[in-house]
């Protein structure tokens, strides 16, 4: 076998595998919903006590998921190809769980912050799990708003990070769709 | 004399061919891939890659699950962990024998 027929091999499967990659993944839609979500947050913290934030959040958390894995099925029966569906199933139970005790176990106005941790934490493997770098960029700027959040305990913390969240989620997602519809 | 074996003796004769390669490229990004979208990708007849994934499918690098979606027939195609495998150690031979040849 030839050099060049080699690498020319190569580069088919490299080329073939980011395709395919590029297109069985919908990054955009989890991070623009629970960019929306987490706005509807920012809200229920300036209306609401820690009860009415960890309320919203169990309707919220479940729903979003539910959601997402539902347009992930539909848009892989649309195009062709899927991912298995157990990591992120995984993931986003363990975010529900973890988040949860992370709101828990902490005090003051941590209980309301700290679960940002968590889903900081969750969106950062999500991301790993779809292998996307911008998806990576917007989790781990998340997770030090969170780390920062929580702790300086800042006035209206959970206001300022349900809305720092809400607005780089959502906006990273809604450039990811422009780039991926044109 | 070096008793390494060449790395094209690695080279797996069912993996190595360009179509069938293709395909497990295809589906080390996926858990499964439908015929449509595999002949699409590959630019194929349907005949062609039938016969390539009958191919694959003997070697045990494939499995074939034919649903209905509605009254529309639907072949979902997935690697196997053999066929993940055999994928993997092609990449590493083909590597192998650039950096041989380079070098």
């Amino acid at each position: 076998m030839q050099p060049e027929e080699a690498t020319r091999a190569l580069r088919e499967v490299d080329a073939l595998r980011r395709r395919t990659l590029s297109e069985r993944r919908s990054t955009w839609f989890p991070l623009v919903l629970f960019g929306v979500l987490a706005l509807g947050a920012a809200v229920a913290c300036e209306v609401g006590d820690d009860r009415t934030v960890a309320l919203y959040w169990t309707v919220a958390g479940p729903a979003g998921g539910i959601a997402t894995g539902a347009y992930a099925y539909r848009r892989s029966l649309r195009v062709g190809v899927a991912a298995s569906p157990l990591p992120y199933l995984a993931t986003a139970v363990a975010i529900l769980v973890g988040a949860s005790l992370a709101g828990a176990i902490s005090t003051g106005s941590a209980r309301t912050t700290a679960p940002y941790l968590v889903v900081a934490l969750g969106f950062l493997v999500f991301a790993w799990l779809e292998r996307h770098l911008v998806a990576a960029v917007a989790a781990v700027v998340g997770l030090v708003a969170a780390v920062a959040v929580v702790a300086t305990g800042p006035v209206h913390g959970c206001a300022i990070l349900s809305a720092t969240f809400g607005l780089g989620f959502a906006s990273t997602g809604l450039a990811l769709r422009r780039r991926e519809h044109g | 004399m070096s008793d390494e074996v060449h790395p094209s003796q690695r080279l797996d004769d069912t993996v190595h061919q360009r179509v069938r390669l293709g395909i497990l490229a295809v589906l080390a990004e996926a858990d499964r891939a439908d015929f449509t979208y595999l002949r699409d990708q590959l630019g194929l007849t349907d005949g062609n890659l039938s016969r390539h994934l009958q191919v694959l499918e003997d070697a045990g690098y494939l499995r074939l699950r034919k649903s209905f979606e509605g009254r529309r027939p639907r072949t979902w195609v997935s690697a196997t962990r053999a066929g993940r495998a055999a994928l993997a150690a092609e990449v590493a031979a083909l590597r192998q024998l650039i950096a041989r040849l380079d070098g």
